[in-house]
């Protein structure tokens, strides 16, 4: 099951769309497998508002193997951060446990990608990030957001350093970019909570996506 | 003309390597498999003799004549596993063999064919409860080892799906191996009469190798370097992410294919990381055992006997 938590806020990426990963099969084995659950989350991004941040939750999968997290993780963050990128979509996985870790960290660094995930409610920064990129995200993250000058002075770097670093973050969509110079991280996104009303349920199939009733 | 081919005793890697130079010399000929003195049985054994088989029939076009063991024990063993089943489908046999054995198997997993993803997804849904039970009481793992243990069965099964062009079978038994390693293990076997690794990678790899392209360079662009078949950059990761994780068991990896072995060899083990010249055979024929985790002082006490009860 999934549900669409939208709020319409012009260029922001703070619509969220929140997927099961489990939905179709507790265990990600085979590349078919991953296939399917990446196409079904296209499928829910090219529905949904853009921009977005695609939550995608961890917390029923049991196992997943090298081949199922390359077809989702890897082929999806590389879609969505390349230039030619169908929509602004923004990744964050949620529930996720050590025994997910290692197949989804190996194929991060197969594909020199970078990734939010939170695991025991505590986010960090996956993928084969350099130390100043590391720290970076890391500040963007404890200040929620951030303008070029705060961050340079903070770290006693100048501005062109650090927009550049910030930019990668960006590039990488791990960070949000507002405007020129102004920096949102991805769980400062998902803080500004979820709109008022009732979200619409989203169920995910095999072959398609439809409205349930609440 | 029918080439008779005697199962060695002891059927394991070692006996498996004497049936494999055997069908080599049988040349295509009618071949007689006899098992009548087998005493005692590994699932690469099991699996080897059904690899045989289906190479001799694909070979030959008939089907291996096939002489079932004397000792009831390990014909017990091979009904429990589920032999017979699968060979059925392979050999022929000169008495009546019951299919489905009266007992209930002791197997982590029994022998399956592995023919296509969902196959794979079967494995790793069935296997889950006795990993658990196995790796846990049996190995002394933490509990998140049997997620790794799914892992592993998963990659391990799907390089047939993904590249043997052809069926196989997996299976996977705990022992206690006090002789060769005075621990318990937990053995699994992945076997396949396909393509080869170096059938499998010969059309995107095999011209930058030349005259150095053998089964030997196959297995080590595959086992050491990721190479795969495909250009998909983030193929070839499923065995490099298991030699990482049997390493960190202090498990053995191996991998025959054609006339090579490769293998991933912790201190325990008398084994080659390399061996080249073996007698050629089809496909690939892959093994991993993990060994209980006892405390360094304990390793090598108490060496007896074993057995297929």
């Amino acid at each position: 099951m999934g549900e669409r938590v939208t709020r319409e806020t012009g260029e922001s990426a703070d619509n969220q769309l929140r997927t099961s990963v489990a939905m179709l099969f507790s265990n990600l084995v085979t590349r078919p497998t991953g296939q399917a659950v990446r196409v079904a989350i296209e499928q829910q991004i090219r529905e949904g508002p853009d921009p977005c941040v695609s939550i995608l939750d961890f917390s029923q999968v049991g196992v997943i193997d090298f081949s199922c997290a390359d077809e989702i993780i890897a082929k999806l963050l590389d879609k969505y951060q390349r230039e030619d990128r169908p929509s602004e979509a923004y990744f964050v996985l949620q529930g996720v446990s050590e025994h997910h870790r290692e197949p989804i960290e190996t194929v991060l660094r197969r594909h020199s990608l970078l990734l939010v995930a939170v695991e025991s409610g505590r986010p960090e920064l996956w993928g084969p990030a350099p130390e100043y990129l590391r720290m970076a995200w890391d500040w963007l993250g404890r200040s929620g957001q951030a303008v070029t000058g705060d961050f340079a002075s903070e770290q006693g770097v100048d501005e062109e350093t650090a927009n550049s670093w910030l930019n990668v973050l960006v590039d990488s969509r791990v960070a949000v970019p507002e405007g020129d110079e102004h920096f949102v991280s991805l769980m400062a996104m998902l803080d500004r909570g979820a709109p008022g009303g009732q979200p619409a349920s989203v169920e995910i199939r095999p072959f398609g996506i439809r409205e349930v009733p609440s | 003309m029918t080439f008779v081919l005697a199962v060695p005793e002891t059927l394991d890697e070692r006996g498996f390597e004497t049936l494999v130079s055997g069908w080599n010399e049988s040349q295509g000929a009618k071949l007689l498999l006899d098992a009548r003195h087998v005493r005692w049985v590994s699932p690469y054994g099991i699996l080897g003799l059904l690899a045989v088989g289906e190479a001799s029939l694909e070979r030959s076009g008939e089907r291996p004549l096939l002489q079932i063991p004397e000792s009831r024990e390990v014909t017990s063993y091979l009904s429990r596993i589920g032999f017979y089943e699968v060979a059925h489908k392979i050999f022929e046999f000169q008495e009546r063999v019951r299919k489905r054995a009266a007992g209930e198997s002791d197997a982590l997993l029994e022998i399956t064919p592995i023919e296509s993803h969902q196959d794979v997804h079967d494995v790793v849904d069935r296997v889950r409860d006795r990993a658990a039970a196995i790796l846990g009481k049996r190995l002394g793992y933490p509990p998140p080892a049997v997620l790794h243990f799914s892992v592993i069965l998963s990659e391990v099964c799907q390089n047939i799906v993904e590249h043997a062009g052809a069926d196989g079978w997996v299976a996977a038994q705990a022992y206690n191996w006090k002789q060769r390693l005075g621990r318990q293990v937990v053995v699994i076997s992945v076997m396949d009469v396909g393509m080869g690794f170096r059938g499998s990678l010969a059309r995107e790899h095999a011209q930058q190798y030349g005259d150095r392209w053998t089964d030997e360079t196959a297995l080590e662009a595959a086992f050491l370097h990721g190479v795969s078949r495909y250009r998909d950059p983030g193929r070839g990761q499923g065995l490099q992410g298991i030699r990482k994780q049997v390493t960190r068991w202090d498990g053995l990896f191996t991998i025959r294919s054609g006339t090579a072995q490769i293998a991933e060899v912790p201190e325990w083990a008398d084994k080659l990381p390399i061996s080249a010249n073996l007698a050629d055979f089809p496909g690939a024929q892959i093994q991993i055992v993990l060994p209980q985790v006892v405390p360094a002082e304990d390793a090598g006490r108490s060496r007896g006997g074993r057995g297929n009860g």
